[in-house]
């Protein structure tokens, strides 16, 4: 039996990281997009095109420059990030505006019938998106969603760029030490994917379950 | 025109000199250039039945939807107890409160029915009582399974709206506006989207409805059931009223050209 190398091991201590960047990326993401979606639906004007300018900015620079900015950006006016917080801030800021969208077209996705039958009967906004429309959307946002989480997992990677020790960034350090470049990103990947499968695993039990609850057709 | 009426016919027009529950004054609508409609007035007494008919297009839905301001209009006033409740000339509609108290009072059953799709029957029915009067669940489920049976479908209570006909879908659309006690119904032609043999059941819920006394304002093409259960026929085309009365008059002698035009096509069929 040959023994595990000493490498792997250590990569997994990366994992921890790479789950606080992309779960707390995501769950702040999750939150605000609330808020953002809500704004994109306003009768005014003037607040839907705050919501529109909010999306097309974050969408619009590269995450890794969004990641600099908040980590070298900031110190330069004295707010000093850890690299972890300026990592999930970021990531978070930048989940806010593609959820924001996949909000709004699960939102969209609800028949016009939905909100008047919920208007009808004297509900208000916020009884009516929470039990009438929410519980319909959210069956069309699990997909899109869930996708968008594994590619933020993967996509954590970037925060390896200001010194947050998650898995390729460990992968990256132990490279430099071991001189093992295949055999440790062939490991890193593999950590990945083990992380990644359960998660679209889990989306499609929940996809299917909420649309077995719906019972449409 | 107080002519010799019959039945319901003489309990309406003696109530339709005391205040009128629905009164709504020069209502009108506009999109843009296209007006949707126009100067309508209309009261509706406590009790009264109306049945509003006219060829498609001709502003019976957009009236209806403004009884309840789903659809605001944009010249007149909607008045509910004498008192205004929406002066679109001053610009001034309900918002927040006053508009839920409104809308708790007039109930309203569609064309499609629009029931929740993720909620059994009975939650359909008892969703509103909770998060829209604040009842209780025990009670609020208590007067649900009590409308389910008065519609006849207590077997349905924890079915969802996809496993039921058209006909108890549109019955758990009646029961789920009943829940809020509504002073007023309205009915955007509730039958419209079923086969005859379905839209039987759906009429004869609304009949019973009628008997009892509600007052409903009816978006309808059925002629023979506008005809039994109406106290008063509005006739509606190119967005105006063009005549009103009572529907042996209406259906059977009506004075305007443009209502015999559309009778004589309905009857025709």
């Amino acid at each position: 039996m040959t023994e595990i190398p000493d490498y792997a091991v250590r990569l997994l201590e990366g994992v921890r990281f790479t789950a606080i960047l992309t779960f707390g990326g995501f769950l702040i993401g999750a939150v605000l997009a609330v808020p953002v979606s809500a704004l994109r639906r306003s009768r005014l004007r003037p607040l839907r095109v705050l919501a529109i300018a909010y999306v097309e900015t974050l969408r619009g620079v590269p995450p890794i420059a969004w990641l600099f900015l908040l980590y070298f950006g900031l110190a330069q006016v004295d707010v000093r990030l850890s690299p972890l917080t300026a990592g999930v801030l970021g990531l978070g800021l930048i989940s806010t505006a593609y959820l924001a969208e996949i909000y709004r077209a699960g939102l969209r996705a609800v028949p016009l019938g939905q909100l008047e039958a919920a208007r009808a009967v004297g509900l208000g906004t916020v009884a009516t998106y929470r039990h009438v429309i929410g519980p319909q959307a959210i069956v069309t946002v699990v997909p899109p969603a869930a996708a968008f989480l594994i590619g933020l997992l993967k996509d954590s990677a970037i925060a390896s760029l200001i010194g947050v020790p998650e898995v390729t960034g460990l992968a990256l350090r132990l490279t430099q030490q071991e001189f093992e470049g295949l055999a440790i990103f062939a490991a890193a990947g593999l950590v990945y994917i083990a992380l990644s499968v359960p998660l679209a695993t889990f989306a499609r039990w929940l996809g299917a379950r909420l649309t077995s609850r719906l019972a449409f057709g | 025109m107080s002519t010799s009426t019959v039945g319901r016919g003489d309990r309406a027009s003696a109530a339709a000199t005391a205040d009128a529950l629905i009164r709504t004054e020069a209502l009108g609508v506009r999109f843009g250039d296209l007006v949707a409609l126009a100067d309508v007035e209309l009261e509706v007494a406590c009790g009264e039945v109306v049945a509003v008919i006219g060829p498609s297009g001709g502003g019976k839905s957009t009236f209806l939807r403004c009884l309840n301001l789903l659809e605001l209009p944009t010249s007149g006033r909607l008045l509910l107890d004498g008192e205004v409740v929406a002066d679109a000339d001053t610009g001034r509609f309900p918002s927040g409160r006053p508009l839920l108290q409104l809308r708790r009072q007039v109930g309203m059953v569609f064309q499609s029915f629009n029931l929740f799709p993720h909620l059994t029957a009975l939650e359909n029915v008892t969703l509103a009582q909770i998060h829209a009067l604040g009842r209780s669940n025990e009670e609020a489920r208590a007067r649900g399974l009590e409308l389910l049976a008065r519609v006849g479908l207590s077997d349905k209570a924890a079915t969802r709206p996809a496993h039921c006909s058209g006909g108890q879908q549109q019955r758990i659309a009646i029961a789920r506006a009943l829940a809020l006690e509504p002073r007023l119904m309205l009915f955007d032609e509730p039958t419209s989207a079923l086969d005859p043999e379905l839209g039987v059941e759906v009429l004869n819920v609304m009949r019973e409805l009628a008997r009892e006394g509600m007052t409903m304002v009816v978006v309808t093409h059925e002629m023979a059931f506008a005809a039994e259960v109406a106290d008063r026929i509005v006739f509606m085309a190119e967005g105006r009223v063009v005549e009103t009365g009572p529907p042996e008059l209406l259906l059977h002698d009506p004075r305007e050209p443009r209502t015999r035009r559309f009778l004589e096509a309905v009857l025709e069929r």
